[in-house]
């Protein structure tokens, strides 16, 4: 299925440009590489040079072409299989927390948060799926499935602060951040194999194949992004301005986004979480946010009694780390 | 007499042209269903109630729009009218390709999961992925019985009765 979203053109002559220009730089110094090499069959004809300068060109703007479906909004068949795809890899290394009542208060609570978003309906709608992990983390893949830790909701201690955490992820599945995460690293590679290739013939151009590889290479390039380097820092901000807003929206209190990066910065002195690490600081983001929130609103009993018959009492902060 | 003819034409040509876009009716604007399963409400709400659900990639005429978020649609094959949210809508028409034209040409796609076109390239991802990555096979299968889960499959009336209990206000519906 093909959906060619509006692009702004600018961007279209961005991509022909840089395009063109890595193809010459590639075709170029092979042309110079290859007249030192013999080949019997160049030395009967004439046309071999300029045949295997063209077929270079060729192949070099064709992968750029598939390198950019990372800058292109990804369709909903698209984004379902990747996102898919990205959970299943993360997924196969953390098993899922056995308890279906636990799981569907989590999904009660995020989709409460999600029917306030600026994009509500996505291809099969939103799924939180809790992880059994002591690390504090949360991902937002594409397709609007979203992986929190036990670590995370522990750690959030009341259903406004889990509201928050999973308004942040909300906000990144808004914004089309998990594309946006791959794309700058794509082109990274792109650039380091067209010039390795051009330049001393190693390494060599990859070979992109149809969508299916494209996009399964994809998958698991996201979920090694989300973990370890996590989104742009602009990103995060806007995120977590977008999850204020969200909040408020749904009736939450906005200002539990305060007290969840309160608490992230009360365990980043005695644990290296995989939140904190792919995160800008925690002390950053409060002060952005103080200027956004002015306090705390009363929070009904009954979330606060729900949240502990789901995920029990709020504990003190665990120090070991079992990231992967 | 000539010159009053040729003067006389051309004025009704210039009224005719000045009268034409406003007697000549909008072309309708059509949008397709971007997601699995579109629910048609009976107001501009999430908490709205509704009976008639759109398969993915079904074809809508947009008759009303408020707040650039909520749009009144009219199913072209049922005739069927509702709410949606913009965000449900694709922005162009869809068109298979790749690998999911591939699948179905190849006649490995059923009439419904080529109406899901989303299931075939999907599939044919997992395929590949699997190829490369055999340890993600469990990856694989714990999300599926996740997502099949009755824990995940929740109605609106439940997250509506799940907000009242909590004390979250109900949605608004859109100001026209």
């Amino acid at each position: 299925m093909s959906q060619r979203q509006d692009r702004p053109k600018r961007h279209h002559r961005t991509f022909a440009v840089l395009t063109v220009a890595a193809s010459l730089l590639a075709a170029s110094a092979h042309g110079q590489r290859d007249r030192t090499e013999v080949y019997d069959y160049c030395e009967e004809t004439s046309f071999c040079e300029p045949a295997r300068w063209m077929n270079r060109a060729v192949r070099t703007v064709w992968t750029a072409f598939r390198l950019d479906k990372a800058r292109q909004r990804l369709t909903p068949a698209e984004a379902h299989a990747l996102g898919r795809g990205a959970a299943a890899a993360y997924l196969s290394r953390h098993p899922i927390a056995e308890d279906p009542s636990l799981q569907r208060y989590v999904n009660l609570v995020g989709r409460s948060v999600a029917a306030a978003s600026t994009r509500p309906e996505v291809f099969d709608g939103y799924r939180f799926v809790l992880v059994e992990s002591d690390a504090v983390q949360a991902l937002a893949l594409p397709d609007a499935i979203v992986l929190i830790t036990r670590g995370l909701a522990r750690l959030a201690g009341d259903e406004d602060t889990l509201a928050a955490a999973l308004a942040h992820e909300i906000a990144h599945v808004e914004h089309h951040d998990a594309r946006k995460a791959i794309r700058n690293r794509r082109w990274r590679a792109f650039w380091r194999a067209s010039l390795l290739t051009a330049l001393f013939e190693t390494g060599g151009i990859p070979d992109m194949g149809g969508l299916s590889t494209v996009l399964s290479g994809m998958a698991d390039e996201l979920t090694d992004v989300l973990e370890t380097r996590g989104h742009a820092r602009a990103a995060e901000h806007a995120a977590d301005a977008a999850a204020a807003r969200l909040l408020s929206r749904a009736g939450y209190d906005p200002y539990a986004l305060v007290e969840l990066m309160t608490k992230l910065e009360s365990i980043g002195a005695n644990r290296s979480s995989s939140l904190l690490s792919t995160h800008p600081p925690a002390h950053e983001r409060l002060a952005r946010l103080r200027t956004l929130l002015s306090g705390p609103v009363p929070r009904p009993p009954a979330r606060t009694a729900r949240y502990t018959a789901a995920l029990g009492a709020p504990t003190s902060i665990q120090t070991n780390d079992d990231r992967p | 007499m000539r010159r009053i003819g040729v003067t006389g034409s051309l004025a009704l040509l210039v009224g005719l042209w000045l009268i034409a876009p406003t007697t000549r009716s909008e072309p309708p604007i059509l949008r397709q269903v971007g997601i699995r399963v579109l629910a048609l409400r009976d107001a501009p709400s999430p908490e709205a109630t509704f009976d008639t659900e759109l398969p993915f990639l079904s074809q809508v005429e947009v008759l009303e729009r408020r707040n650039d978020a909520w749009l009144k649609v009219r199913d072209v094959a049922s005739e069927a009218m509702g709410w949606v949210h913009a965000s449900a809508l694709l922005d162009v028409k869809a068109l298979l390709d790749g690998e999911a034209r591939r699948l179905a040409d190849a006649r490995q796609l059923s009439r419904g999961e080529l109406d899901l076109a989303g299931s075939g390239l999907e599939r044919a991802v997992r395929r590949t992925h699997l190829a490369e990555r055999e340890e993600l096979d469990l990856g694989y299968r714990r999300l599926d019985a996740i997502l099949a889960s009755p824990a995940l499959d929740l109605h609106p009336s439940e997250i509506a009765a799940f907000r009242f209990e909590g004390g979250l206000a109900r949605w608004p519906e859109a100001a026209p």
